[in-house]
């Protein structure tokens, strides 16, 4: 007599050996399960997958036990039949298969340690047999011909789209044992110029997917048998190759770059899955941003990060943007490997840099690796372009704004190439057009450029020359002139020892200046700040084993001229004041292990040292003890001669992560790290401006000191092409400055009397979605966070809102961000995004009142009210040239909508004084319409 | 500096919309204390009220009466002072020496105690006054109401080391006016339901209406008293010295005020009277606050607006939050007289003022100055 359970059982095999059965239902509930299983299997045999999945998450976990089994070794060389058979005596379990479709799959070597469940994940890859649990004893195996049906449909969809199917052998077929699992190495290059390409996806259809490191190559575990790979990397054309994998080998794939004008341009740099990413590690899709609606037609790459979960800006005008609650000096852009500070023109409203001219950036919000120091909250990473060692082209791009234009090509064919782009705005005519009071007695205009010179010595050596030179002038009707400058250089050397190790020698110099000058006669002056930061950096790679070692030495050296001002008429009432030059060393020594414990674990663990010292001439002011920081408390002074350190810092930063991935398609990311930082941005503005100040730190300004911890939980579904994330952060920062109420921060000889030092704590959790193939494409990710400060001081006067917490000026709650692209055809794309976030914190006035004929208002305490929330909508439609391969001129046109709803989001609130002296808070939107833009961009 | 009030002129290049916000803050009442006691002869005056509401600024001020203020010296020496009128309390005998300390302490008659610290009258240095006209647009006829021409004053100071950079001005500028009081008219209603407008000259305008069917406007029958007055006006931002143009004890050409030139302020001449006056460095922080208040509200870049506190103290449990200053200043004070043939091309004659000119402007007076 059979069970209830068992007839269940037996009635499933049935109906999967493919009989009709018909079995009396005991009870009105089962019946129900009963005929699903029947009528299924008999009228969709496609569909039973499903079912599948429908009845493990009922039964799995009643059945684990001997799922969970360990194999000790026993099983190596036995068939698998006769394995199953052994471990079903006396367990109490059953394993139901027809012995012909385990007969030719054996366990090799490789198996052991894992539980039964992974090894027959394993061991039938590739296979059409698969199995499921049935209440607690029972493993049933499926022959499953839907799979075999998945496989041809895989096949006949890649047929229907006209892809090319590669076919590689590895090994020979005679052999190879089915249920032998055999390692493939790969290399994955470009086509055109044999650059490797790191970051590469691979996916095995219907198995897990794997990611090419920065040299290009990976590994994979596959059981014997043919398995289809699927490479993909953005901008290039993805290539499937059906593999025979026999044995152990190796196989090298050269991939295509689209030969389309948006993407032709723009190359990511790493574009990994999140499940197997690093943590906190988000590579920058330049080929996506290229096709986001635009602000003016000018495409911007710090747009792009502001629409990740966890990045946010206080409006359009700002030039920083605000990672996990932290401020927007804490941000540390490079640019070919030297630090950039000034990231934009037009106070914020334009990237700094030509998107033409990047190669690839990497974003890194969390778990910042050993070899970056200096700021506390993110890192971007931006590699410019590098030549094409083949042949000549230029690309351009034409929009309202600005227009640019760069050229590619070898200076000695296979050895060296050249990379020049040149961008220029020729705003001015908006302003000079203007017919509103003064105004077009002003003037706003801005140009960068870039260059960089490759030379390859061998297949071992490289040098690159890169230089970036970026200037933006801004001129008031009052005859005042604002203008600020970045130029950066950097000389890179790479030499490959072998296949296991490389290292790189980077020289950097960099410099920002601003300059701000007056010529109205009785205030003339000219008002000046420069600092230059000459660096060095020694990178050594190499693999161990599973480990990845990367060490290596870092040094920055500090040269600022903190301002000096100097009347440039005869009656100018301007006094010359010249703040004495600052210079400061930071030097660093890093390492760091990437260690992949096996397939489901990897580490990342290193540590930072750094060491910082701020360097004479300098004359330090000591105060009273027990007194705040005043001129008025000034007892005495200390000069320290050239060259003498004044004050030295040493931190330890310990940088931890770990990938681990619960299951093929899904990872749990752990993040540690703690960053000293060195350098503040001295403002006293919600956002940054170009007039800010950078201060090195010195006997008063301790180094910010920031921790961040963060956990998230990543999956992916449907071969990658669905993706979701979680994640959860906590970050506190000791030593931030804020700004002394009505003190002055410019040519202050005493800043420390200006400053109040405190503490900030962020936390917030992340939720990220993402869609990657088909037609509509695109982003939904939702971040509630909050950022807080807290300034506390014994002395009256020198606390914030009484030394509670208060939300700092970027504390943003809920912030929503979608985007999205959507594919008409193969030329015509619609795009667009929507961005919510709550409006961020204000001091507003509660009374009112005059004093001496002057209106005062009076205000709460700091950041205790909100403007209204921002939201906007920007559409875009994309039209790309046709897409043969040959033809003279390529070209795209692009048409943007900027904010299409026409919302006033408000920037500010304000004050103002009519002629009856009454004082009306405004509040002024920055752009309360629609902003129409077209742009073109071609390729010759 | 001027870096903030060029980034207002960015915020109209780039915006559309500047539109009125509505403010929902909590309100909270405060007391301010404003008054001084000068190197100048008394009586001297501090005033009391408490402040309004955001969206409430046109209600009645709200004088505080009936509080004891009481004025010491560092001497021992102490003068209660007498309310003259609502929230206006004045001394009777003290005179301000340089070099002496001063303080005030107000008890309100709810028994809430405030006190204002020791401040030392400190000396003030002399200084010069020059004007030049600053000529934005070319005049023309849309212009001589409202022009943005007109003369730049500046000014050029001694600082005395005692001062230590800190100067305070304050300045007063007076101007004549003619309006057209006999022009007037009210609109009446006839029995019929029609409105019809006559004529309605004050009887300070020496007119009147004849009785009679026509209406007619007859006189004058005497001078009229509302047709000249003289307009005051005052600095509505602080005016204080920035440390940083102060150059071996001097201030040069710092700019002062700047007055329209159209037909009413030069219908005949602008005078304008200056103050320099010695300031502590507690309310010199007071202004200094409020100057950065005023800069910065319409900065771009947002930054915070300090709070602006004052010298003065609550010194009880039940005291408001308090506002304000007491100071301490000698005083400097001289004028300078722009006249109308100053301005390089020929304005029209003054606009109709159809008012009775003690009504034009909240401060014109048909009282003639003593300068004038």
């Amino acid at each position: 007599m059979y069970t209830f359970q068992e007839l269940e059982v037996q009635e499933f095999i049935l109906t999967q050996f493919g009989f009709e059965a018909e079995v009396t239902p005991l009870s009105g509930e089962l019946d129900f399960n009963f005929s699903i299983i029947i009528n299924y299997s008999i009228r969709n045999l496609k569909a039973s997958l499903y079912l599948f999945i429908f009845f493990s998450s009922l039964s799995s976990c009643l059945a684990q036990e001997i799922l969970n089994h360990r194999l000790d070794g026993s099983e190596i060389g036995r068939p698998l039949g006769a394995y199953l058979q052994q471990l079903e005596k006396g367990s109490g379990n059953k394993f139901f298969f027809i012995d012909q479709w385990l007969e030719n799959i054996t366990f090799e070597k490789g198996y052991e340690g894992m539980t039964l469940d992974e090894a027959l994940k394993k061991v039938l890859h590739g296979t059409d047999i698969t199995y499921t649990s049935f209440y607690n004893y029972a493993v049933v195996f499926t022959k499953d011909p839907s799979r075999t049906l998945e496989k041809l449909e895989f096949i006949q969809s890649i047929k229907s789209d006209g892809k090319k199917v590669e076919r590689e052998s590895i090994g020979k077929k005679e052999n190879s044992r089915p249920g032998e699992l055999i390692l493939l190495k790969g290399l994955i290059k470009d086509g055109k110029t044999l650059e490797p390409l790191g970051g590469t996806t691979i996916m095995v259809r219907d198995g897990e997917s794997v990611t090419t490191k920065s040299d290009g190559t990976f590994k994979l575990n596959l059981p014997v048998g043919d398995h289809y790979l699927v490479f993909r990397y953005s901008n290039y054309e993805e290539k499937i190759v059906e593999v025979g994998a026999y044995e152990s080998g190796e196989i090298a794939v050269e991939m295509m770059e689209i030969p389309r004008v948006l993407d032709e341009v723009v190359v990511t740099g790493r574009q990994s899955s999140n499940v197997t990413s690093n943590v906190g590690q988000i590579d920058i899709k330049m080929s996506q941003i290229k096709k986001l609606p635009t602000f003016l037609g000018v495409v911007d790459i710090f747009k792009q990060i502001q629409i990740l979960p966890g990045v946010t800006s206080v409006g359009e005008m700002s030039s920083g943007y605000n990672v996990r609650g932290g401020g927007a000096d804490q941000n540390l852009i490079l640019y070919d490997g030297v630090q950039i500070f000034n990231n934009s023109h037009v106070f914020g409203f334009f990237s700094a840099f030509n998107s033409d001219a990047i190669k690839s950036a990497t974003f890194f919000k969390g778990g910042i690796p050993a070899e970056y120091g200096g700021r506390v909250s993110s890192v971007m990473d931006i590699h410019s372009k590098e030549g094409d060692y083949k042949k000549w082209s230029a690309t351009g791009g034409i929009g309202p704004i600005s227009s640019n234009l760069s050229f590619n090509g070898p200076i000695q064919k296979d050895k060296s190439s050249l990379f020049i782009s040149l961008r220029s705005s020729y705003s001015n005519w908006i302003v000079r057009s203007l017919t509103y009071e003064n105004l077009n007695r002003s003037s706003v205009s801005f140009y960068d450029g870039s260059v960089k010179f490759s030379h390859k010595f061998s297949e071992r050596d490289k040098l690159t020359l890169s230089g970036y030179s970026s200037h933006d002038v801004f001129g008031l009707p009052s005859d005042t002139t604002f203008s600020w400058q970045n130029k950066v250089a950097s000389l890179q050397f790479d030499h490959k020892f072998n296949d296991k190790a490389f290292s790189t020698f980077t020289l950097g110099y960099g410099g920002y200046s601003y300059d701000v000058k007056d010529t109205r006669p009785t205030g003339a002056y000219d008002l000046k700040y420069a600092i230059a930061y000459p660096s060095f950096k020694a990178d050594f790679n190499y693999q161990l084993g599973r480990h990845k070692l990367n060490t290596g030495i870092n040094g920055i050296m500090y040269g600022v001229i903190p301002g000096t001002i100097a009347p440039t008429s005869p009656i100018s009432n301007v006094k010359p004041v010249t703040i004495s030059r600052e210079q400061a060393l930071e030097n660093a020594f890093f390492l760091e292990d990437e260690f992949e414990l096996n397939d489901h674990l990897r580490f990342n663990g290193g540590f930072r040292l750094s060491y910082y010292s701020s360097l004479g001439p300098q004359k330090v002011y000591l105060y009273q003890p027990g007194q705040p920081l005043s001129n008025s408390t000034i007892s005495d002074s200390v000069s320290y001669p050239k060259g003498k350190s004044a004050k030295n810092y040493f931190g330890f930063e310990p940088r931890f992560s770990m990938v681990y991935k619960v299951a093929p398609n899904s990872s749990i990311k752990i993040g540690y790290n703690r960053i000293f930082q060195y350098i503040h941005l001295i403002s006293n503005s919600v956002s940054i401006t170009p007039i800010d100040i950078w201060q090195p730190s010195n006997y008063y300004f301790k180094p910010q000191i920031g921790d961040q911890y963060s956990v998230g939980y990543f999956h992916s579904t449907h071969n990658g092409n669905y993706e979701f994330s979680v994640e959860g952060f906590y970050k506190f920062t000791q030593n931030i400055l804020d700004f002394k109420d009505g003190s002055s921060i410019i040519l202050n000889p005493n800043l420390e009397t200006a400053l109040l030092r405190g503490v900030a704590k962020a936390y917030g959790t992340e939720f990220s979605l993402k869609k990657n193939a088909g037609r509509l494409q695109g982003s939904l990710n939702y971040t509630y966070a909050r950022s807080l400060r807290q300034v506390k001081s014994q002395f009256p006067g020198e606390s914030i809102n009484n030394g509670n917490y208060y939300p700092s000026n970027y504390d943003q709650p809920n912030i929503v961000n979608l985007t999205w692209r959507y594919e008409l055809s193969r030329r015509f794309s619609f795009t667009g995004n929507f961005t919510y976030r709550t409006g961020r914190p204000i001091t507003l006035p509660y009374s009112y009142t005059v004093i001496d004929n002057v209106p005062i208002v009076n205000f709460t305490n700091r950041n205790m009210e909100r403007i209204p929330d921002y939201h906007r909508l920007d559409l875009a439609l994309v039209i790309e040239g046709n897409h043969k391969r040959k033809k003279i001129v390529d070209g795209s046109w692009i048409i943007s909508f900027y904010n299409v709803y026409a919302r006033r989001n408000v920037y500010s609130v304000f004050y103002k004084t009519n002629s009856e002296g009454v004082t009306t808070p405004y509040k002024l939107s920055i752009i309360g319409t629609i902003l129409p833009s077209i742009s073109y961009q071609f390729k010759l | 500096m001027r870096f903030s009030k060029g980034i207002v002129f960015i915020v109209m290049f780039l915006t559309c919309c500047i539109s009125p916000y509505q403010v929902n803050t909590n309100f909270q009442q405060q007391l301010v204390v404003e008054g001084m006691i000068t190197d100048q002869p008394g009586p001297y005056l501090i005033k009391l009220s408490k402040t309004q509401a955001v969206n409430d600024q046109l209600g009645s001020t709200n004088a505080i009466s009936g509080a004891n203020i009481i004025l010491r010296d560092d001497r021992g020496n102490l003068e209660p002072l007498v309310e003259s009128s609502p929230g206006n309390y004045y001394t009777i005998s003290i005179q301000g020496i340089v070099g002496r300390s001063y303080s005030i302490s107000i008890v309100l008659n709810d028994g809430a105690s405030y006190e204002s610290a020791f401040e030392t009258l400190l000396p003030v240095g002399d200084f010069s006054l020059s004007n030049e006209f600053l000529q934005v647009e070319p005049p023309n006829a849309n212009n001589q109401i409202v022009s943005s021409n007109g003369f730049n004053v500046y000014l050029t100071s001694e600082v005395l080391p005692e001062q230590e950079g800190r100067v305070w001005w304050r300045w007063t500028g007076t101007f004549e006016i003619l309006t057209y009081p006999k022009l007037m008219t009210k609109r009446v209603t006839k029995r019929n339901g029609s409105e019809i407008v006559i004529p309605s000259p004050p009887w300070c305008s020496g007119y009147f209406v004849a009785l009679g069917l026509d209406s007619s406007v007859v006189g004058p029958y005497w001078d009229c008293t509302c047709c000249t007055c003289w307009v005051t006006q005052q600095n509505t931002v602080p005016l204080i010295s920035d440390l940083q143009f102060v150059n071996n004890g001097k201030i040069r050409n710092e700019k002062i005020a700047f007055v329209e030139a159209n037909v009413r302020t030069f219908y005949d001449k602008y005078y304008l009277e200056v103050e320099q006056l010695s300031i502590s460095a507690s309310v010199y922080d007071f202004w200094k606050n409020i100057k950065t208040q005023e800069q910065n509200s319409s900065n771009l870049f947002q930054i915070p607006p300090p709070k602006a506190v004052g010298n003065i103290v609550a010194s009880s449990k039940n005291a408001l939050p308090v506002i304000g200053y007491f100071a301490a200043s000698s005083i400097r004070t001289h004028a300078i007289i722009m006249e109308r043939g100053d301005i390089p091309y020929k304005l029209n004659s003054i606009d109709t003022l159809i008012i009775d000119c003690t009504q034009a402007y909240p401060t014109s007076t048909n009282l003639r100055p003593v300068f004038w």
